[in-house]
């Protein structure tokens, strides 16, 4: 599947396209209107001054006497391409404006119209284009033509140079536009990007549900996503829920059937307890198993510390009877709280309390560091403790250091698995070269 | 020793009771909370067996009930679901140990002996009174290091007598914990019993005490 193309981009890219679109038009159409007047300021020019020429003629019957006006300067420039020159009818030169001067002027080969007019736009010996106008006058004193042109190629690198201009401004504005439109988008996505933050963070565990407020537009998909991870939230609890029971409802008849095959004591009932103990690993397992995958979903849970530690000890005191267990708190200003969900807590610290409990001679003693982002506590024994060669292997599944005393061998390997899930550690030490010291870290925060 | 059972798997209560009772305990049974309950409550028991799990009421309820009412003899629990939080609760309700399901019948055994122990004020798994030794893991009485025959009726007497040694103990309490609730209490059988011991015993080890009933005493 190829990638789809972010809605930014999207946005981004058809503003942007519409900006080149509607500017483009825009200047074409301002270069257009400005020629037009242009043209027509131009065409007023050559009218005038035609008007002007005709009414000097019109003043003086002798052609000695004529005298003429410029109605712009440039007719008095020389090879400006703005002329004006007054010919008799066969076509001699008997007056030129000044910037005539030694320039030939184009001659018009389009026929007079019905008022002895013509035009036409033609380019001169210099290679200039020049509009011409053309004028037949008869009077009593005799007949003349009147021919006035305009530098029309000024006009065009006018209205080209107009057209830049207008261009470079547009594209200033197209970009401020593109801009604007970039920042609208981005603001306009924001709700956006938060959900696509508040989703990862479901998803990285750090949140059971997606939080802030949205607008309405974008308000239903948070709720519908909600929705949807509470539904997803209560199959799993539900499946396990049915693990659990299917492996506690085990439970009783492999009790029955344990103590059976220990009555009759025949050959036979060997294999049948072979049998057995293979079945309550196999429950045990996959109990376990439903454990961790309900525990894996969500680490976002705070359980403070001290409550946890005194009930347990409470149950130690009484289980490991008369052992003592030595705890003066976590000490420190406000609740300290382990962010691990209530039970693994219990189940991590009470498996190694229950083992202290079953190892010490007279006390066990646990003591606790806070260091700000976590928190270490360890729990030491003084009984026989463990060599040192059989500290790595301690918390290995199933491995047990003694098969005299109850129990699967399954205590400390969850122990393993649930701190390393909290993102914490575990160690293992004799400090003493006597009693076992289990030192557990794992992430905390105050309150 | 009078023990009850409460557990509502008929084959697992059948087992666990045969197990005590070859052990040397009295034993009443229960299929569900509300009989284990009333049972509890109007009995004395030495210890009570508890599953959790039962039709009726919940072992838990039963056993707070039983602490609010000042019964305060030693639960044992019986859990199938063996995490800390469900001991921790179970614990917390009053019990004094749990055993987790599937178990070895020798576990609740050696649990149950502790805590009997326990409750009548003894440490070690040997109770000595002069010379006589009651080792309760073997289930065996010596005198002088050599050891006694006994029938289990005279084992169960003098074991009462030796973990409650010092206290004067009536003979309604004995038939109450040495015999099961269908024993018929009027009967005259705790005496034969003491009179049986006396004669395996050093003279004036079991005394009487005049109105009240017997006291095990080594002075």
């Amino acid at each position: 599947m190829t990638k789809s193309v972010s809605i930014f981009t999207r946005i981004f890219v058809a503003t942007a396209i519409c900006l080149v679109i509607g500017l483009g038009a825009t200047a074409w159409a301002l270069s257009m209107v400005y020629a037009r007047a242009l043209e027509r300021n131009i065409d007023n020019v050559i009218e005038s001054q035609s008007d002007q020429l005709i009414g000097s003629i019109l003043d003086e019957d002798d052609p000695e006497d004529w005298a003429f006006q410029d109605i712009d300067p440039r007719y008095q420039e020389l090879g400006s391409g703005w002329y004006w020159q007054i010919t008799n009818i066969e076509g001699q030169p008997l007056a030129t404006s000044q910037s005539t001067f030694g320039v030939d002027v184009p001659d018009l080969e389009a026929p007079f119209d019905e008022q002895n007019r013509r035009r036409a736009d033609v380019r001169d010996a210099d290679g200039i284009l020049q509009r011409v106008s053309e004028r037949k006058l008869f009077t009593q004193n005799g007949n003349y033509r009147v021919l006035v042109t305009a530098n029309w190629d000024e006009l065009n690198s006018d209205v080209a140079l107009f057209r830049n201009q207008t261009i470079l401004a547009l594209s200033a504005v197209g970009i401020v536009l593109a801009l604007l439109a970039a920042f609208i988008a981005r603001l306009s996505l924001g709700p956006m990007k938060e959900l696509r933050e508040e989703i990862g963070r479901v998803k990285n565990a750090e949140a059971e549900q997606i939080e802030g407020i949205y607008p309405h537009e974008v308000a239903p998909v948070k709720n519908e996503l909600n929705a949807l991870l509470s539904t997803n939230k209560e199959i799993v609890r539900q499946a396990q829920n049915h693990v659990g029971n299917l492996a506690h409802g085990l439970k009783t008849p492999l009790a029955v059937l344990r103590n059976e095959a220990r009555a009759k004591q025949q050959i036979e009932s060997s294999m049948v307890r072979t049998q057995l103990s293979r079945m309550e690993d196999i429950v045990q397992r996959y109990l376990q198993r439903a454990q961790m995958a309900a525990r894996s979903q969500l680490q976002t849970q705070h359980t403070p510390l001290n409550p946890a530690i005194d009930l347990l000890l409470a149950a130690m005191r009484k289980i490991h009877h008369p052992i003592a267990y030595h705890w003066s708190g976590t000490q420190t200003e406000r609740p300290l709280s382990v962010r691990m969900d209530a039970g693994d807590l219990d189940e991590v610290l009470g498996n190694i309390l229950d083992n202290a409990g079953k190892w010490a001679s007279t006390e066990v003693r646990i003591s606790c560091q806070f260091t700000g982002e976590r928190v270490e506590i360890t729990i030491e024994d003084d009984g026989d403790g463990v060599p040192h060669q059989k500290l790595k292997t301690i918390a290995e599944r199933g491995h047990r250091l003694d098969e005299s005393t109850q129990g699967s061998g399954l205590g400390l390997d969850i122990v393993k698995e649930l701190v390393q899930l909290s993102g914490g550690q575990v160690k293992f030490d004799c400090p003493k070269d006597s009693g076992l010291a289990v030192c557990l870290t794992l992430p905390c925060r105050l309150g | 020793m009078r023990i009850l059972v409460v557990e509502d798997d008929p084959d697992l209560n059948q087992q666990l009771c045969a197990a005590f009772e070859e052990a040397g305990y009295v034993v009443d049974k229960a299929f569900d909370g509300e009989e284990g309950h009333f049972l509890g409550d109007t009995e004395p028991y030495d210890a009570v067996v508890l599953d959790i799990g039962l039709p009726v009421k919940d072992g838990i309820s039963i056993l707070e009930e039983w602490r609010r009412e000042g019964r305060d003899m030693p639960v044992l629990l019986l859990t199938a679901r063996d995490r800390w939080s469900d001991k921790v609760q179970g614990i917390d309700a009053g019990a004094d140990d749990y055993v987790a399901k599937p178990f070895h019948m020798e576990e609740v055994l050696a649990r149950l002996r502790a805590l009997v122990r326990r409750a009548a004020g003894h440490a070690s798994n040997a109770i000595e009174i002069g010379p006589l030794r009651l080792d309760i893991g073997a289930n065996k009485v010596t005198l002088d290091g050599a050891s006694i025959k006994l029938t289990s009726h005279e084992y169960r007497l003098l074991s009462y007598l030796m973990h409650h040694n010092g206290k004067v103990i009536s003979r309604t309490e004995l038939t109450e914990h040495l015999y099961d609730q269908d024993f018929d209490r009027d009967s005259n059988t705790i005496e034969v019993f003491v009179g049986r011991l006396r004669k395996k015993l050093p003279d004036g080890l079991i005394e009487t005490v005049r109105g009240l009933g017997y006291k095990l005493s080594a002075e």
